[in-house]
């Protein structure tokens, strides 16, 4: 539960009284650069403070050191910056954080940590170095240290970043399957990711909370706002070629436009384009 | 259990689980000669592994023997007995300086963020691994020491600045990022030891009673700091 969080760097406010709450399940936060999804996570994820407001994770409040030590023993985060040492092997640096997640015993840590590396599909590739793995692989493993051991609270910033289409939807798969039993929050910039698996969205734009609701009610903004012309007319919000040579637009139809069904990103771009 | 037959309770489940446990010992990367002989002389195994997995120690443990080197080819050379004691004095307790420095921060370790968000306290990992690093750049000064010609009780007084000075850069590190600690902390100590060497006859004089004791205190003051200020090494902060 985030409840009027406030953060600034200098005079520019990352977040201006943001307020959300998220359950079991996938939670999504969508929104631009720049419009304060990692702040909100890094605060989510205990690692930043924030200058205003509260965050509190099963009751727990994150101000205090020892009940933030107990929303941390909850949590797996993945920052959207993450690298390892390029000399460490994929399985020491889930091993090595596994240890800091407070796992003493090797045996079962062991297994934990071949299981979280099995989930991301890098088991084959444990005892390689991390500067022999591909970006995507990389990102995989930064997924493993996060989802290890399946912790109750799931933080993932941008966790689709330099994946291809297929490990996108591997990634999707291992979402559904975690949000049985943990409460997963994930920024993303992909309308289409939060659309087939998320079951709250979140924009953010500006530092400001500017929707929350589910995916079918964000597509729901763009309802009659989204239409296919053979030309346009340069009133339209936002619009794109089609194959067939026509155009899909987005804004204030004209009289008669052949309104189409709004998808997540219309909804999505009306809301960050206004 | 059951009391009709042992096979009938091995459960596909629990068979699964025992073929992970079998794999997950036998497909383990096996641990370094380092960490080996850290469990050989019975340190706990996650400390073992905290410490050997910390890529940044291993460069500052590389920084420390390094120096360590340096110290005992100008221990070594017998020309300037005098010189070499001094440059030994002075120089031995920033060996610790520089890799505790080197030891922690998200200059120095690529997954400083996600330590963060781990219930390892970051005021205890940072002790942990400049504990490690101080203890084995005093291990190198000490060798340095014994390479001296003349040995006498000036030649380990290098034992409390190098307990005092990564004790400032620690408790400095809380206000500013850690590298820029320690060349605070390199400025303070230098420059002042080399003024006092051209001034002052007895150019040893920072290391004698008065010297030592104010350095302990300084140590004592800049340990209550890091105390009060934990925090700071609890959470991220931004350049």
């Amino acid at each position: 539960m985030v409840l009027d969080a406030h953060k600034k760097f200098g005079s520019r406010s990352a977040l201006a009284g943001v307020s959300l709450s998220a359950s079991r399940g996938v939670t999504t936060i969508l929104g631009p650069n720049g419009a304060g999804k990692t702040s909100l996570l890094r605060a989510l994820a205990t690692v930043q403070a924030l200058d205003g407001g509260s965050i509190t994770v099963d009751g727990l409040d994150a101000t205090d050191r020892h009940q933030r030590v107990e929303i941390r023993r909850r949590l797996g985060y993945l920052p959207q910056d993450i690298a390892f040492s390029p000399r460490a092997t994929a399985f020491d640096v889930v091993d090595y954080l596994s240890v800091l997640k407070g796992w003493r015993d090797p045996r079962a840590r062991r297994r934990e940590v071949w299981l979280a590396l099995d989930r991301v599909g890098l088991s084959a590739r444990a005892g390689d170095r991390v500067g022999t793995l591909s970006g995507g692989m990389r990102q995989r493993l930064g997924l493993a240290q996060a989802i290890f051991a399946s912790p109750p609270l799931i933080v993932l910033d941008e966790p689709s970043t330099g994946f291809d289409p297929a490990q996108r939807l591997e990634l999707r798969t291992l979402l559904s399957e975690l949000a049985r039993c943990s409460t997963i929050v994930v920024s993303t910039h992909q309308t289409d990711d939060a659309a087939v698996c998320s079951d709250v969205v979140f924009v953010l734009d500006g530092g400001e909370l500017r929707f929350s609701g589910t995916p079918a009610q964000l597509a729901a903004l763009a309802r009659g706002r989204t239409w296919r012309a053979s030309t346009t007319t340069g009133n339209e919000r936002a619009w794109w070629r089609l194959p067939n040579g026509g155009y899909r637009c987005i804004g204030d139809p004209p009289p008669g436009a052949d309104i189409d069904e709004p998808t997540v990103e219309d909804g999505y771009l009306l809301l960050v384009e206004s | 259990m059951n009391a009709t037959s042992g096979w009938a309770t091995v459960t596909p489940q629990r068979l699964d689980a025992n073929w992970r446990a079998i794999v997950a010992e036998l497909d383990a990367p096996a641990r370094s000669r380092i960490e080996r002989a850290l469990l050989a002389v019975r340190m706990p195994e996650p400390i073992a592994r905290t410490l050997v997995a910390t890529p940044a120690l291993r460069r500052a443990w590389f920084v420390a023997t390094g120096v360590a080197l340096l110290f005992g080819l100008g221990a070594a050379d017998t020309s300037k007995p005098g010189a070499s004691l001094l440059m030994l004095l002075a120089l031995a307790p920033m060996v610790p300086v520089v890799g505790v420095t080197l030891a922690y921060g998200p200059g120095s370790d690529p997954a400083h963020e996600v330590t963060l968000a781990t219930p390892m306290s970051g005021l205890r990992l940072v002790l942990l691994r400049s504990t490690a690093v101080v203890a084995c750049s005093m291990g190198a000064a000490g060798i340095a020491t014994l390479l001296l010609r003349d040995k006498t009780w000036m030649s380990i007084s290098w034992l409390v600045p190098s307990l005092a000075l990564p004790a400032v850069c620690l408790a400095l590190s809380t206000y500013v990022a850690p590298r820029r600690a320690a060349v605070l902390v390199a400025v303070f100590w230098l420059v002042p030891l080399s003024v006092v060497n051209r001034n002052v006859t007895d150019e040893l004089v920072v290391f004698r009673q008065w010297g030592q004791l104010a350095l302990a205190t300084l140590a004592v003051g800049a340990a209550v700091v890091v105390s009060v200020r934990r925090e700071t090494f609890d959470r991220l902060v931004l350049p």
